[in-house]
């Protein structure tokens, strides 16, 4: 009897310091150097990238994802647009705060942005769901969008997930204290905060019955930490559920995971928090873990989608990317961080996610053998 | 198979007063309605951060604390929160704007700057852990996150969802809206559970898919969340339809169920 999975269709390039430096996800496995601009290192509190240009980033951002990714087989009456990003394109928003003058056809809603960017994709007749859960928005995209092809809410989903570097942002994380003046180390010993980044992404989900090698959604899950507004939880008892509750969700035992793609912010609390959940979830016995926030930068809400495709890239690559930025372990537990390229010996990956509000958030990918 | 649902308790905090299972109390006299609405008057405990939270997320905490002060919660790893915010924290987003304006970034206003703001402090107060979805969609984010939490019960997930519905926005800033809104703030919050042990109090949900009809215009989140609090209120057996945004389908209530 054949069994019906969440099978990724198309997971195209990440894009990178939108505007400034496209870079695709090879670059991530083979280069061990940060290839995140930078503009927002020690912050300058002037600093506004896309002035005047209303959404310039996510124009820029979908017509490069829309031109990688062949979207016109898709009978969009079946289709669900998932649009994930903690804030988007904020410029237009400062625009208005600046100037006080409406631009023509502006609205400052996330809604908008995804209306704008759905036009743009050509994909007009598609249901829209807009979902903002701070950093964790891509990986519960990609949760909700798993229960609906389950369902039969829908028979494709295409996730896009996009968040933009803006004064609005820049600010607002070097005032909570939470940036990196030298670049992000996840980690590491000599961590001392993240670096923010540009990114989007797409991924294209669909219910079938899978072929050989094709890249699955295996299990999700997310939790609360009921705990703090912003601050991760000290236990990391809450991503440990998540974890658990995906790796139950995938049906899967702990030891069949591959590699760990860690949330991985490079300050001090996550880090410490994700490495506690880590060993709970899975003992003695932990696989390789990651993080890329050292490479391309936290990209927000965009970020855990950007990250789950750095992770199917993993699977089909069979190579687990270096954490860049990472030399000595500086978390309590033993956790195996990678510090260069490894060969992943198992076939599924676990990807981890925490955002604002106490959301977490855990993905179990597994490449299919029949 | 699938699961039955129950709706086990709701509220909806509205330009008049506050709806809840205990029936209907007006804002008292000299009272400026939500915008100056109190820890008492939805929450018998204190809770020192009230008076910091900005409008939305006041608004969305005001909503649980009322719904679930007449649920209490029994499992809370197993308990979700599922928000539909249309507007986002459009009015903090503004806020905190001019803050950076001010040359002094205001980490607190920063924080609430995420739609995700919204569901920290009823996790918190609540001790609610279990799954999270925020949904900002234009006129169906209600929708949507009823037809989310239903889906997270049915299979599972969950075995009690918050489902919160706020529009959230100060005085000033609803001309941003343009002229179709409403300018009025408003905040609905439903419990809805697999098990029912409320001696026939809670009422029987029903959720069925259907298919879009594209020409007919869409229908208005905040109208269609408010018919099901109206059924809820005066405990009718009824259905509620929704169209828009190449979706559609409806929730039937049935009452007097055990």
């Amino acid at each position: 009897m054949s069994i019906s999975e969440a099978v990724i269709l198309e997971q195209g390039e990440i894009l990178c310091g939108l505007g400034q430096l496209q870079e695709t996800v090879s670059d991530l496995f083979e280069n061990q150097t940060a290839i995140v601009p930078g503009p927002c290192f020690g912050v300058d509190v002037a600093y506004a990238p896309f002035k005047n240009e209303s959404w310039r980033s996510l124009t820029t951002a979908t017509l490069t994802l829309q031109t990688a990714t062949d979207l016109s087989d898709i009978d969009q009456s079946e289709t669900a647009f998932v649009f994930c990003a903690a804030k988007g394109d904020l410029t237009p928003l400062e625009e208005y705060c600046i100037s006080r003058k409406m631009p023509a056809d502006f609205s400052p809603l996330l809604h908008s942005q995804a209306r704008y960017a759905k036009k743009l994709l050509g994909l007009d007749d598609c249901r829209t769901i807009v979902v903002s859960n701070a950093c964790a928005s891509g990986a519960i995209g990609v949760q909700i969008a798993r229960e609906m092809l389950i369902a039969k809410t829908c028979k494709n989903a295409v996730i896009f997930g996009f968040d933009a570097i803006s004064r609005f942002v820049a600010t607002g994380f070097n005032s909570l204290a939470a940036l990196s003046p030298a670049g992000a180390k996840p980690f590491d010993a000599g961590r001392n905060g993240l670096t923010l980044g540009d990114g989007a992404g797409i991924v294209v989900l669909s219910y079938r019955e899978p072929f050989e090698d094709d890249i699955l959604i295996k299990g999700a899950a997310s939790t609360n930490d009921a705990n703090h507004r912003t601050g991760p939880s000290r236990t990391g008892e809450g991503l440990h559920r998540a974890a658990s509750a995906a790796l139950r969700d995938a049906n899967m035992p702990p030891y069949e995971i591959g590699a760990i793609k860690c949330h991985g912010t490079a300050t001090a609390y996550n880090d410490a928090m994700e490495a506690k959940a880590i060993v709970s979830a899975f003992g003695e016995e932990i696989p390789p873990c990651f993080s890329v926030k050292g490479a391309i930068g936290h990209t927000s809400g965009a970020g855990s989608l950007l990250e789950i495709i750095v992770a199917a890239e993993c699977l089909q690559r069979r190579k687990i990317p270096p954490t860049c930025g990472f030399e000595n372990l500086g978390v309590d537990e033993q956790i195996p961080v990678c510090a260069s390229s490894q060969t992943l010996l198992h076939q599924s990956m676990l990807c981890l996610s925490a955002g604002f509000g106490g959301i977490n958030a855990a993905i179990v990918l597994t490449e299919h053998s029949a | 198979m699938k699961k039955p649902i129950y709706v086990r308790s709701f509220s909806a905090i509205l330009d008049e007063g506050i709806y809840s299972p205990a029936g209907f109390a007006p804002w008292p006299q000299g009272q400026n309605g939500i915008f100056e609405i109190t820890r008492e008057q939805v929450l018998a405990k204190p809770y020192p951060a009230f008076g910091k939270l900005c409008l939305s997320d006041k608004l969305a905490f005001c909503a649980a604390s009322v719904a679930l002060s007449h649920c209490p919660v029994t499992e809370p790893l197993f308990t979700g929160i599922c928000l539909g915010l249309p507007l986002g924290s459009l009015s903090t987003d503004l806020r905190y704007m001019e803050s950076v304006l001010s040359a002094f970034p205001s980490p607190a206003l920063f924080s609430a700057t995420l739609p995700s703001s919204a569901i920290a402090d009823i996790a918190i107060f609540f001790g609610l852990k279990g799954e999270n979805r925020v949904f900002v969609n234009e006129s169906d984010s209600g929708y949507t996150a009823m037809e989310n939490a239903v889906r997270l019960l049915q299979t599972g997930k969950c075995n009690t969802v918050a489902v919160l519905y706020v529009l959230a926005l100060e005085e000033k800033d609803f001309a941003l809206l343009g002229d179709g809104n409403t300018g009025k703030n408003r905040a609905y919050a439903l419990i809805l559970s697999t098990s029912c042990d409320d001696g026939g109090k809670a009422m029987a949900l029903e959720f069925k898919s259907a298919q879009p009809n594209k020409d007919q215009p869409c229908d208005s989140g905040e109208l269609y969340f408010h018919s099901i609090m109206q059924l809820l209120h005066t405990r009718s057996a009824g259905s509620v339809p929704f169209n828009g945004n190449c979706v559609a389908g409806h929730f039937s209530m049935k009452k007097d169920v055990s």
